[in-house]
């Protein structure tokens, strides 16, 4: 019977498991997965500095160049 | 049966008292008699058969706060089966989302879950002829915009086909029925009750005023005039058992902005069938754009619904550069508003005038009030909407400088739709944030219910009778069943 002591955490079980199927080190694996979630967590954070506003409309900045320089010919 | 001003009342002893015939008195009723037939049911109607201007002047009070520029009277009616009278047809069910509490906010959430609801969503699309609801008609993927796992969620919105009208649509029921008495041109002015339980209802019909006695009585009269009955009811009477700090607090409207009222118009640029994004009268569905509830939680924002209208694949050609518009193929233009969630606040709150209406009740002011940071948080959301649609390639949207989005921007040039009143009696676990419990029961009172939008905890982006339907079914089976 194993001691309480000797007992591996089931998370920790699961993360050793996931590592010998994605040929990582358990370590490597955390890491990766922390990297997921910041990735995760940056997609909800809003990013409107993006956009450039050219006569009220929203445009990336290549499309907001190009608007410029049709308003400037436009009669 | 259906009785008219001019004709004596014959039964003064009810079982139950509901005071309005608009959607949710009526669905309440007739739905309570289905569980238990032989109740004796009294509908209190101050309007009569059609809007006149006379009862519509009985909605004496004003709108103190700049923010809502439309006419107190307006969008509301005194007549039987109510605003079903005027009722655009649309609604939609709240989300799951809606009724967990929110940490970032200072009040939010409901004492009951979408689970507890969902059921009766069911039968008030029966009685709202929300056909689409019912019959699960739901898109195909390939005719949507491909929004999956963005931070904006395509929610569908349903119609009422043909718009149900309450009072049309079940004047021949109510006037056959040998259970329910509806009074015409009467108003409930005043109640008394002897320790928690409210006994009698005097009402004032034909300028003589009446005592009618009840086991139970259910307030049903709109999203403001419910704070404003239980207000006078209160003034005149005391002694009644419910307190009356949070009648009338946490006011919401979830408001129709237009941020850039000279151009509003949104293009998008995939393939995608406007069918479902637009709404004509033939529709009975549609999708409107809403904030995912992770973006909202990890920003602290209030939700969002960008409604779309009018497509056009020709208004664009003057718009925006060919250069621009044929990197994406089709493009569709439309035109489009924003319903905006509020955050509650204490501060929003109505008072009882010193002038009466002609039967004798004191009118209502009411104070809306915006959250301090709830401009900011509307300005936020939208511009992610249009970031997200930009980054998907899936559309452009034309909005104007951000900076218009201030409380001061805003309360200048107002809102042109705020005509769903909720949240004044609102429903909550304690007393100490609403006024009603989960089952719509006054805090303080043993047989005084409370239904319709007032009742909402929170407002969402949701049209509200949908809900109020809902509820009302919900309320009927829960005092049939627990407390007769």
């Amino acid at each position: 019977m194993t001691s309480p002591s000797r007992r591996i955490n089931p998370t920790r079980r699961l993360i050793i498991k996931l590592a010998f199927l994605v040929k990582l080190s358990p370590l490597a694996l955390v890491q990766a997965c922390n990297r997921s979630s910041e990735v995760n967590s940056e997609k909800n954070q809003h990013t409107q500095n993006d956009l450039i506003d050219v006569n009220g409309w929203w445009l990336k900045p290549d499309e907001a160049s190009i608007y410029t320089k049709y308003l400037q010919t436009k009669p | 049966m259906i009785v008219f001003p001019s004709s004596a009342l014959k039964n003064t002893d009810y079982d139950i008292v509901v005071v309005g015939s608009g959607p949710a008195g009526l669905s309440f009723s007739e739905s309570i008699l289905k569980v238990k037939p032989d109740l004796r049911i009294c509908i209190l109607e101050s309007g009569g058969i059609e809007i006149n201007e006379n009862t519509q002047k009985l909605h004496l009070g004003s709108f103190l706060n700049p923010l809502v520029k439309e006419d107190f009277q307006n969008n509301r009616a005194r007549v039987f089966g109510g605003t079903s009278s005027m009722w655009g047809g649309e609604s939609a069910t709240l989300e799951e989302d809606d009724f967990e509490e929110k940490p970032y906010f200072d009040v939010s959430g409901w004492p009951i879950k979408l689970n507890e609801l969902k059921r009766y969503y069911t039968d008030a699309a029966g009685y709202l002829r929300l056909t689409s609801y019912l019959e699960n008609n739901q898109p195909k993927d390939e005719f949507l915009l491909q929004l999956t796992g963005s931070s904006i969620k395509q929610k569908l919105w349903h119609y009422s086909q043909p718009v149900a009208r309450l009072g049309k649509d079940r004047r021949e029921a109510i006037s056959n029925s040998t259970q329910i008495d509806l009074l015409l041109g009467s108003t409930a002015v005043g109640i008394k009750s002897s320790g928690k339980k409210i006994n009698s209802i005097n009402i004032q019909r034909s300028s003589e005023t009446t005592t009618i006695n009840a086991r139970f009585l259910v307030l049903a009269a709109g999203g403001i005039e419910n704070p404003r009955c239980l207000l006078n009811w209160k003034s005149s009477n005391p002694d009644l058992p419910y307190n009356n700090d949070n009648i009338g607090r946490f006011f919401s409207v979830h408001p129709y902005f237009s941020l850039n009222p000279a151009q509003k118009i949104l293009l998008f640029s995939k393939n995608h069938d406007s069918d479902w994004y637009h709404w004509g009268d033939e529709k009975k569905r549609k999708i409107h754009f809403v904030l995912s509830e992770e973006v909202r939680s990890a920003n602290k924002w209030e939700n969002l619904a960008l409604m779309l209208w009018n497509p056009s694949s020709t208004e664009l050609q003057n718009e925006l550069p060919k250069s621009i518009l044929d990197t994406y193929g089709k493009a569709t233009h439309y035109e489009f508003n924003v319903m905006c969630d509020m955050r509650l606040t204490s501060e929003s709150h109505m008072s009882l005038t010193q002038s009466r209406d002609s039967t004798g009740l004191r009118g209502i002011n009411v104070q809306m009030q915006l959250h301090p940071k709830t401009p900011s948080s509307w300005a936020e959301g939208l511009y992610h909407m249009a970031t997200v649609l930009a980054d998907m390639n899936m559309g452009r949207v034309k909005l104007g400088a951000k900076e218009r989005f201030t409380a001061d921007y805003l309360y200048e040039h107002g809102t042109w739709g705020a005509h769903h009143h909720m949240c004044a009696t609102r429903m909550s676990s304690t007393d100490l944030n609403g006024v009603v419990d989960k089952d719509c029961l006054v805090f303080g009172t043993d047989n005084l219910y409370v239904l319709g939008a007032s009742t909402f905890s929170t407002a969402s982006v949701a049209n509200p009778t949908f809900t109020v339907v809902a509820l009302a079914i919900r309320a009927a089976e829960h005092i049939a069943k627990h407390r007769m």
